[in-house]
């Protein structure tokens, strides 16, 4: 009898080993190399056509791809833009959600005046912190319209939370310059 | 009785200012001698007119027609601040051209004492702006999910965010830039929510690898209590 308990408790232990390395290899695929040494337009070109580009935040070294939703398999994937916000540097707020136990954990390090860049085909757009804050889910006003261009990012919240976090985690952040580097 | 009489001289004064207000919708036509660009169209050299076809709180729908009525073309306009250039009626251009072509920059309809300032797409408001060093309004319907091709319909027009685009320099390098700037910000119209519910973000990864962890440390304790068992078996 404890023999049969022992091998089913080695057995889902490692399936779900397993899956956890294939999700972060999957994850890992889509990273680029070094996101210091590429363009914008080398960067686009390494990964997969279906990325609308990159979310980096070189203080807390977070680079990470944006996929055009932010359905279950895209954010395994990546960060998702969340559809009808604005376009990456785009006039009006630019919505992205994360994983917070995957991409978006740094974001707990994440203070004001910190740089986001969005990177996308036509350069780079560059966002300096504003504030972050803490809401429930229906809070869907974080994603309105500023008096500036701006970026919105959303994880769950505690960041420690082991299920349905109850809470999310947002960032907001304004545009620079409309013009991409 | 007098104060009904009152009340009905208001009435009709109300009404004549009503009706000659719908009456006097600015209307001109104008020449073209060579090719001129409006908020989403290229105009080639020839006669067209141009009219407001609707008011808004905030901006105006003009319309122009070429002289055969083949082509129209709608887009949005402002009540401009400044009153630069706007001594006589007609089209004024922005002093820059861009790739040898001029940029309308509004419309002072005949009689009117300030200038309709046209409304550009993102990427053409950026440029005007780069060019002449001047503050442009700007559009960019694809950033509210609006549908650009071929062109806004008049219904986005009523409801798409205006914005400024202002050249500006950042950095300490004093690199050229433009920001923007939403327009009219105390009649900020209450978007509709892209979203009902922001999006659920947790994953069940920190879950899985907890109960995955729990299920090796159960199994290898199973199996040193086995261990254990079967040694001092041996012993004794």
């Amino acid at each position: 009898m404890l023999a049969h308990l022992e091998r089913m408790f080695w057995v889902v232990g490692l399936i779900g080993i397993f899956y956890l390395f294939f999700v972060y290899s999957e994850a890992h695929a889509y990273r680029p190399p070094s996101t210091q040494l590429f363009k914008a337009s080398d960067l686009l070109s390494a990964v997969r056509p279906a990325t609308l580009g990159w979310l980096d935040i070189p203080q807390l070294a977070l680079s990470v791809p944006i996929l055009p939703n932010y359905d279950p398999d895209s954010l395994r994937k990546g960060v998702g833009h969340i559809p009808g916000t604005a376009t990456l540097g785009g006039l009006g707020t630019v919505g992205l959600a994360g994983h917070r136990d995957t991409f978006f954990r740094p974001l707990r390090r994440l203070t004001r005046n910190m740089e986001i860049q969005l990177v996308d085909a036509s350069g780079t757009y560059r966002y300096i912190v504003d504030s972050m804050e803490i809401v429930t889910p229906t809070d869907v006003g974080v994603l309105s319209i500023g008096r500036r261009p701006q970026l919105t990012l959303i994880t769950c919240f505690p960041f420690e939370y082991v299920g349905a976090a109850p809470k999310r985690f947002i960032v907001h952040a304004h545009l620079k310059s409309v013009v991409p580097d | 009785m007098q104060k009904f009489l009152v009340a009905c001289s208001l009435l009709a004064i109300a009404s004549l200012s009503l009706y000659a207000s719908a009456a006097e919708v600015p209307k001109a036509n104008f020449i073209l001698t060579s090719k001129t660009e409006v908020p989403g169209q290229t105009l080639q050299p020839g006669n067209y007119s141009i009219q407001v076809v609707g008011q808004l709180t905030d901006r105006l729908i003009l319309r122009v027609d070429d002289a055969a009525r083949r082509m129209h073309v709608d887009f949005i306009g402002i009540r401009s601040s400044s009153n630069q250039g706007t001594s006589s009626s007609g089209l004024k251009n922005w002093d820059t051209p861009i790739n040898n072509s001029s940029y309308v920059r509004g419309w002072v309809p005949p009689g009117g004492s300030s200038m309709i300032e046209f409304v550009y797409p993102k990427a053409q408001a950026v440029s005007i702006a780069k060019a002449n060093h001047a503050t442009v309004a700007a559009i960019d319907p694809a950033s509210e999910g609006r549908a650009t091709d071929p062109s806004i319909s008049k219904s986005d027009m009523e409801l798409v965010t205006l914005w400024m685009l202002s050249p500006t320099q950042v950095g300490s390098n004093g690199a050229p830039s433009i920001t923007a700037e939403r327009y009219q910000t105390a009649l900020l119209v209450q978007q509709k929510p892209a979203i009902a519910k922001l999006p659920h973000t947790a994953s069940a990864l920190p879950l899985i690898l907890t109960l995955s962890l729990i299920s090796l440390l159960a199994a290898f304790l199973i199996r040193q209590r086995n261990l254990l068992i079967s040694s001092l078996r041996r012993i004794s």
